[in-house]
């Protein structure tokens, strides 16, 4: 397991993408993936960099399991409040520009562009989960 | 690619030159950009996006920001971006409300 603990401030917000985006580049994605899976870091992180630690500091723990199955597991663990940004309602993608609501966008984008997204409380700790899958590679014969 | 953003207006086209990554660290120098266009009339919002290589939500923010607040009856544009951002875009369903195109051409 690779691990990377680093306090949740603005300023570390590039390292910990880099760090998350380095290891599925190992892992195998290619570039329309990592984009993804960055994308989904930066919305994860940048959640709990604003919102976890009101008025206080704390840490960001990001786990990154190799798994067997061709899955690239991400866990972002933070001790913050309890908050389960997945329990936001979606935000209505239909309205205009000039309509839509500042918020629940970022969050929105990683439920679609990740195979798996989740959330659990573990004690003090809040655990965001999220999983892509690595496509087939190569060619794929004809049934 | 460094992240860099340059704002052109010239007969009401704002033109909204992108590059590099658009996202929480960059966003607020974009948007400190775009407020040099407060106040101007504006019939085209143009974001150039050939050079742009990541935009995240705190990207596609500035441009509803520049929408609702710098140019509420002007037109949209993306130009020249990729296949990746447009897919955020799409996923956003803001490709709806802008206009998606290769070069510029005034709609």
């Amino acid at each position: 397991m690779q691990k990377l603990v680093l306090p949740a401030t603005k300023e570390n917000m590039n390292c910990m993408t880099n760090f998350i985006c380095d290891e599925a580049r190992a892992f195998g994605f290619d570039y329309k993936s990592i984009f993804q899976i960055q994308l989904a870091a930066e919305e994860v992180l940048i959640n709990v960099v604003n919102y976890a630690y009101p008025g206080a500091n704390g840490d960001i723990e990001i786990r990154i399991s190799p798994q067997e199955n061709k899955e690239f597991e991400v866990k972002v663990i933070d001790s913050g409040i309890a908050f389960d940004p997945l329990a936001k309602e979606d935000p209505d993608i239909t309205l205009p520009m000039e309509q839509r609501q500042i918020g629940g966008l970022g969050i929105f984008l990683v439920k679609k562009i990740m195979d798996d997204v989740h959330y659990n409380r573990e004690g003090d700790r809040n655990i965001l989960t999220f999983m892509k899958r690595l496509p087939p590679q190569g060619c794929i014969p004809k049934d | 690619m460094e992240s860099k953003f340059a704002v052109d207006l010239k007969d009401g086209v704002a033109q909204i030159q992108l590059s590099g990554n658009l996202d929480t660290m960059t966003a607020p120098t974009l948007q400190e950009e775009l407020k040099k266009l407060a106040g101007a009339p504006i019939k085209s919002l143009v974001f150039l996006a050939k050079e742009l290589e990541y935009i995240s939500s705190a990207g596609l923010r500035v441009i509803i920001f520049a929408k609702q607040k710098i140019g509420a009856n002007a037109q949209v544009y993306l130009i020249g971006a990729g296949e990746s951002i447009i897919s955020v875009i799409k996923m956003s369903g803001l490709d709806n409300f802008m206009h998606i195109q290769e070069t510029f051409s005034e709609q």
